[in-house]
């Protein structure tokens, strides 16, 4: 479902025939020289599919979170919304204007630009006659050690916009924004960003604003086990083929993380800050050995470590990360700055609230961190040509 | 058969702000239908009727026997409007091997659709009703885009609101017709003026 034509900074990742895959000599911003080569470069990721877009895709460098209420909450209003979502995305993401686009020479570079719709659990008590929503999608409860913002919390529903280029971006999230004007309303948006550097040559990894590697241990698109793990097969047929999303906005609270020596900021995570090797092992891809101890017996990955806490306990106990960094500059004298923590799992009751609620407990890595915000979607099934996003909610 | 009645229409224009003239309307009988205004459409016992403006007063044309038509409108869409007005955009493509005139356009939503220009007068753009229609040759498209050729909504029956769906059979001068579909979108262009002094059966 995805169509990469042309040079991208995915297909070197991704590494689909080319070699030298992934070297950072030839990064994206490299490979566009000139500015003849940027004008005929035409990045863009189908829309129509099984699934949506925007999940199995590498992540675009820069994205929006933008969170709306419905403004009367009725079926048909919804209906709307979604036929006006389908129309926009299935144009802009392919480089075309929308239509009665004001702007149609922002949309000429698609840039790999997503457009992915999830609806929030609040959609179903709210707009009357729905069909029921599976069981295992609620809001995720506040942990003991959160600071939820209602501000940046929670919404009838959500769409992620993920690009390379930040016009595009603005264009498309505006367009959607004036078409959507009359039947919802923004609640908040957050602006995200990754590097666009691998964390170190050779890998797909990325560095995130603690100067971690991120991304070593995660089950991507591909992965045999993926889309058990992420794709829904269980409850009501509407929500068939979709995800669930969890969206937390983690704040890092780096006045305190910089006082920390490398080795003691190494064993909070459990992995190494140069290569995202575990502790004990020489490379980031070796797998982990939770029982390797120092020469005294202790055991190098901590019992608190995060990531011996994140580790799924089983096969299915395992979340995919598709995360982006956020910085809101300096606020109150401080840097305000995270992580915008957004992972997709099949089944949020037997993944996501095992591990976090792990973490909650006695992650080393709480010190160090706040979530300020958390929110849940139900991420629609994809549509072909014929239908819209969400049409199976109304059959 | 043909009784002559006055009937006074107030519409307002929603994309210029001014009030059609009162229209002096011929309403031949034509069941359950009224000629009047230019662009109206009636189909019966698989005749379609046109409003036309003939040496100043509306009439029905003769019945146009009704077929199908492979014309198709792309990119379809029709500016949010309460009451009133509104102008329909896209692309219509003539995918027969002969040319076609898009002479008449109906939908449930609006007392009448009409084939709209812009033309230049008095040095100013305006708007007024293509009284002969829209003519594509074969294989060919026409775009109607706001400021441009449009399909003018006359008479809104029921708000267009963002996300609507509406559909509108277009009818060609031999009886051809096909229907399409337009969504309703945002949009704050496309406030043409609207000149009615070539719109003959519009006189008192
Ligand atoms: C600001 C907050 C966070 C930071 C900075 C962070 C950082 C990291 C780092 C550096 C790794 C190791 C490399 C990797 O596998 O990606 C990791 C692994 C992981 N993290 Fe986090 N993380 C954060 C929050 C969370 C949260 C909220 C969860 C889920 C509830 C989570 C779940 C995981 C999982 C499942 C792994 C992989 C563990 C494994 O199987 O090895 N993380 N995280
Ligand atoms: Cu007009």
């Amino acid at each position: 479902m995805s169509d990469h034509s042309g040079i991208s900074r995915r297909s070197l990742l991704v590494g689909s025939g080319a070699a030298g895959v992934a070297g950072a000599s030839i990064g994206y911003f490299g490979k566009k020289s000139s500015a003849v080569q940027s004008m005929t470069e035409v990045a863009k990721i189908g829309f129509y599919g099984v699934h949506q877009s925007g999940i199995e895709n590498t992540p675009g460098l820069i994205s929006n979170f933008v969170a709306f209420d419905l403004i009367d909450p009725t079926k048909a209003n919804l209906q709307s919304v979604l036929r006006l979502f389908t129309d926009d995305a299935a144009r802009l993401t392919q480089g075309k204007p929308a239509l009665a686009d004001g702007a149609p020479e922002l949309a000429v570079n698609p840039a790999n630009l997503t457009m992915t719709l999830g609806v929030g659990p609040s959609l179903f008590t709210r707009v009357p006659r729905l069909p029921s929503k599976p069981e295992f999608f609620n809001e995720i409860p506040a942990f003991p050690n959160d600071q939820l913002d209602p501000k940046w919390s929670g919404s009838d529903f959500i769409i992620q916009f993920c690009c390379d280029d930040s016009l595009t971006l603005s264009h498309a999230v505006g367009m959607i924004a004036k078409d959507l004007s009359t039947l919802a309303q923004v609640r908040w948006i957050q602006t995200g960003a990754r590097s666009d550097k691998p964390a170190f040559s050779g890998t797909t990894s990325v560095r995130n604003l603690m100067g971690q590697v991120e991304g070593s241990d995660n089950p991507l698109p591909g992965n045999p086990i993926f889309n058990s793990l992420v794709w829904i097969n269980e409850g009501p047929q509407w929500a068939k083929d979709g995800t669930i999303l969890i969206l937390r906005r983690i704040q890092m609270l780096m006045d305190k993380w910089e006082i920390l020596d490398r080795s003691a900021q190494e064993m909070v995570i459990g992995r190494r800050l140069d290569n995202g090797a575990a502790l004990g092992n020489k490379v980031e891809n070796e797998p982990v050995n939770f029982e390797a101890t120092d020469t005294l017996g202790l055991p190098l990955i901590s019992a608190n470590a995060h990531i011996r806490l994140a580790h799924g306990a089983s096969l299915s106990e395992r979340i995919y990360r598709r995360p982006y960094n956020y910085d809101n500059g300096i606020v109150d004298g401080k840097r305000d700055l995270g992580l915008i923590f957004a992972a997709f799992t099949s089944n949020p009751v037997t993944s996501y609230l095992p591990i976090q609620g792990r973490l909650a407990q006695s992650d080393s890595l709480n010190k160090w961190i706040t979530a300020i915000g958390s929110s849940t979607y139900l991420i629609l099934p994809g549509c072909t040509e014929n239908s819209y996003i969400g049409e199976t909610l109304f059959t | 058969m043909r009784s002559k009645l006055f009937a006074t229409l107030a519409l307002t224009c929603l994309l210029c702000g001014f009030n059609l003239v009162p229209v002096a309307a011929d309403m031949t009988a034509m069941p359950g239908a009224k000629c009047s205004m230019p662009g109206m459409t009636v189909t019966v016992a698989k005749l379609t009727y046109l409003c036309q403006s003939k040496a100043g007063v509306l009439t029905w044309s003769t019945g146009l026997p009704v077929s199908k038509v492979a014309i198709t409108l792309t990119d379809g869409w029709v500016k949010l409007a309460t009451t009133g007005m509104s102008g329909a955009f896209g692309i219509v493509k003539n995918n027969t091997k002969n040319a076609v005139t898009i002479v008449g356009v109906a939908s449930a939503r609006a007392a009448a659709v009409q084939t709209h220009e812009m033309v230049m007068k008095n040095g100013a753009m305006v708007m007024q009703m293509k009284m002969d229609g829209f003519t594509i040759p074969a294989g060919k498209t026409l775009e109607l885009k706001p400021g441009g050729n449009h399909l003018m909504l006359m008479g809104i029956t029921k708000p267009i609101k963002a996300g609507d769906y509406l559909y509108l059979t277009l009818t060609t001068s031999t009886g051809g017709q096909a229907t399409v579909r337009v969504i309703g979108k945002v949009f704050a262009g496309g406030n043409e003026t609207y000149d009615t002094s070539n719109t003959t059966a519009m006189k008192p």
